[in-house]
């Protein structure tokens, strides 16, 4: 099969590193070649961050070029415009509908960008938003907005929920397991 | 910029009235740099933090010494930034070198080193005493501070600085990050109190936002360091301790 291409992008802080690190495993489990990289470092808490995930028959390259995304899942609306250009024609946005304030904007030196999801959707890029943070609180916990944001993606890849499910078991700290697999599950049954 | 809760915050608040000239170094604290905090001038490479100061001090003499100081990390200052301490005990310097002390190797991923007492499986090992190690290269003024008590940093680099002789200063607090580290009740802000002049912007915390007016904590990222509280004026910033940690 083809290689897919996954983008992962937030604010550090979000729960994007652990994201990718439950994509990569589902792929792995389900037997695809896969390669994970995390951009971090400079972003521990508060700036932009980037994850790829690279998932086929045999994966050579860790990185996502430009406009060869299949997929973005962006955990705050200003991060999915930021990265939007990495996006192919027919790949598919989902974003958070959350808006995180980067530090210019809270000193006051720039202006948190209006009607981003008009413009995407004007612009004819394939978007779905949805308010994870508000439906990972209704799910126990605010901080598993991540868990949201995957769900709802688990429904452009074609595989059974059960695999994301053992994968989420596996992966998030035994004690919020279920918070995870609730939050999951919202995302999941979101239908725009 | 700095995560909420960094230790390194406290220490950059606490030297920001000097108006310093701020040596710095390749870590985490390099992203005091950015602004609000604005609080380093120059960063070369690994140790130059504190040989660069050792020349500048050097080439413009004791009052540029006295508005000047290099800050580096623990990891750091043990790969390269003691033999700058070396020379400037040996070529009779005055610098004001700090140490930010955070019990780990931050910006990289958390990998233990030989300051903080575990090998980099995590095993128990020895760590290296850098109030020792100071004194032992002939530093005779080694003080140790808590940057979340920005009064007291503040007064003893005050101090360190117009001695007239070299200082080693280690801020001490480890990463906020790191499992061991149990977070503080949130700090929330008192509406009736805010008078909204945004002086806890000035601190740079991720945590902090401005909405209509008022200064806003998010409660959820905010680890309850409190340095936001030396800033603010009116006495807005206050503690929650009954408030549970969600």
């Amino acid at each position: 099969m083809e290689t897919k291409n996954i983008i992962i992008v937030g604010v550090g802080g979000q729960g994007t590193l652990l994201a990718s690190k439950l994509m990569g495993r589902v792929f792995m489990d389900e037997g695809y070649d896969v390669k994970v990289s995390e951009v971090h470092g400079m972003s521990q808490r508060g700036g932009s961050v980037v994850t790829y995930v690279r998932y086929g028959d045999s994966v050579a390259s860790a990185v996502v070029d430009k406009g060869e995304a299949n997929m973005i899942i962006s955990f705050e609306k200003l991060e999915s415009a930021r990265w939007l250009p990495y996006l192919k024609k027919d790949g598919v946005l989902i974003t958070n509908e959350q808006e995180i304030d980067p530090m210019t904007v809270i000193m006051g030196k720039a202006v948190y960008p209006e009607g981003i999801l008009e413009t995407l959707r004007e612009m004819g890029v394939k978007t779905v938003s949805v308010p994870a943070s508000q439906l990972a609180e209704e799910a126990g916990n605010v901080r598993a907005a991540n868990l949201v944001l995957l769900g709802v993606a688990s429904r452009f890849i074609d595989l059974e929920p059960e695999v994301w499910q053992a994968a989420i078991r596996a992966t998030v700290p035994p004690k919020t397991v279920d918070v995870n697999l609730e939050a999951f599950a919202k995302g999941r049954a979101c239908t725009e | 910029m700095l995560c909420a809760g960094c230790p390194h915050r406290g220490l950059y608040y606490a030297i920001k009235p000097f108006k310093p000239y701020v040596s710095g170094d390749i870590g985490c604290y390099t992203l005091g740099a950015s602004a609000p905090l604005s609080m380093m001038d120059a960063c070369v490479c690994m140790g130059a933090s504190v040989s660069a100061l050792h020349g500048f001090n050097t080439a413009r003499g004791k009052e540029q010494a006295r508005r000047s100081l290099a800050v580096i990390g623990d990891s750091t200052f043990i790969h390269s930034g003691i033999t700058g301490l070396i020379d400037i005990v040996y070529n009779k310097g005055i610098s004001t070198v700090v140490v930010l002390d955070n019990s780990t190797t931050g910006m990289t991923g958390h990998q233990n080193n030989p300051a903080n007492g575990l090998t980099i499986k995590g095993d128990p090992t020895s760590a290296v005493d850098l109030e020792a190690l100071a004194r032992a290269v002939g530093i005779r003024r080694v003080r140790v501070v808590d940057p979340f008590d920005v009064e007291g940093t503040r007064k003893a680099i005050g101090e360190e600085l117009e001695a007239e002789e070299p200082s080693l200063v280690i801020s001490r607090r480890p990463c906020a990050l790191l499992k061991s580290v149990k977070p503080q009740p949130a700090l929330r802000v008192e509406d009736a109190k805010c008078v909204g002049c945004k002086a806890c912007l000035t601190v740079g915390c991720p945590a902090i936002s401005f909405k209509d007016g008022k200064a806003v904590i998010d409660s959820v990222q905010c680890l309850g360091c409190g340095v936001c509280a030396y800033a603010c004026r009116t006495g807005a910033l206050v503690r929650s301790a009954s408030e549970e940690r969600r």
